[in-house]
């Protein structure tokens, strides 16, 4: 699974910085496999690990079959793992989420 | 104010040919520094003969870029990594091998790329035997426009096919994702071959988005750590698309 968020800087990281923000947000989310940032857009990519996915994947399935989700990823807000990321925005504070991808399954919000 | 009788232009068929990805596979595995190299471990300069090959001259169009770096952990590690678009920093970030002997694989894609574009990838751990074994670089084609009209009728996108193909190391495909179709503003995921009928031209975005490298993690990266290399993501992409313009 991944996450896209604003954080607003467009700034290139120097190695220092890079570790630093490694090791803060490997302390914020346990499953954080990699992240990416990119001073050109200011845009922070948080790659979760494999098995997550699978897991909402699963849940994703088992709404499809019972007919209760079309795909709409604002009815996966009560999913351990949703909750997680937005206990994670909310400590972070301040930046805004783009996009949300469930192995190609893209919720993105207006900019 | 349109025309009293609208123009419409012949019918065209465009066939959009991919090359084969440029693919490395080391026999003797490097080590990894500990700190940034000033020498990227990964680097291509965009050839003319590895873009898409297009049988008709467009209008417009972006080049988009997707390369991969990868090699093996054989104690868990976080590799580091910078990727470089002509010696300028694009981004930068790391993936964190938890499980000994697992590989990192790093995605880089680099939107909007031109022949002789020099595209780099540097690699550095925090442990001191972290390898690196792989490299590929693969270009598609995106927002391509053949026709500036107002509207295409028909819009057939006739044929498909997933791109790229690896065939170094031991290949696995993490994600084939559709790309996106455009009629004005509406977007629409398509997932197999289709004639949509008539669009209105998106100026923007051309008839199409690829998913990797252009909607999603354009001049980013996207990481994995899985126990083969490369472990990495497919583009559905068109490969024939007939089309008319009109002009209203």
């Amino acid at each position: 699974m991944r996450l896209s968020i604003d954080t607003g800087i467009k700034k290139d990281l120097t190695t220092i910085q890079m570790a630093t923000l490694d090791a803060k947000l490997h302390s914020q989310i346990p499953s954080l496999v990699g992240w990416s940032y990119s001073p050109l857009t200011g845009e922070l990519n948080l790659n979760l690990d494999d098995s997550e996915d699978t897991a909402l994947l699963s849940k994703i399935q088992d709404l499809l079959a019972v007919g209760q989700l079309t795909l709409n990823l604002n009815n996966l807000k009560d999913s351990a793992l949703f909750s997680k990321i937005q206990d994670f925005l909310v400590k972070v504070g301040g930046v805004k989420v783009l996009r949300f991808e469930i192995l190609g399954t893209t919720k993105q919000w207006a900019e | 104010m349109g025309r009293i009788t609208p123009q419409f232009t012949s019918n065209k068929t465009l066939n959009i040919t991919y090359q084969t990805p440029q693919e490395t596979l080391l026999a003797t595995p490097d080590t990894l520094p500990t700190s940034e190299p000033a020498t990227p471990q990964v680097s291509y300069t965009v050839d003319s003969a590895w873009l898409p090959a297009l049988n008709i001259q467009s209008f417009s169009k972006v080049y988009v870029a997707q390369l991969h770096a990868a090699g093996k952990c054989p104690t868990a590690a976080t590799v580091s990594w910078r990727m470089k678009k002509n010696g300028a920093s694009v981004a930068t970030g790391t993936v964190s091998v938890a499980t000994a002997n697992y590989y990192y694989n790093i995605m880089p894609n680099f939107y909007d790329v031109a022949v002789g574009d020099v595209l780099e990838v540097a690699l550095w751990s925090n442990q001191t035997n972290s390898q690196y074994d792989y490299k590929a670089c693969a270009i598609s084609i995106s927002r391509v426009i053949i026709i500036n009209a107002d509207v295409m009728l028909p819009c057939n996108f006739a044929n498909y096919d997933y791109y790229p193909t690896l065939s170094l190391g031991t290949p696995t495909v993490y994600t084939q994702v559709v790309f996106r179709i455009y009629n004005d503003t509406l977007e629409i995921q398509l997932g197999s071959a289709a004639n949509v009928g008539a669009v209105k031209l998106n100026k923007s975005y051309g008839l199409f988005r690829v998913y990797h490298a252009d909607i999603y993690n354009p001049n980013t990266a996207t990481t994995l750590s899985y126990q083969t290399r490369p472990r990495y993501c497919k583009n559905y992409v068109p490969t024939q698309i007939i089309l008319r313009g009109l002009k209203l």
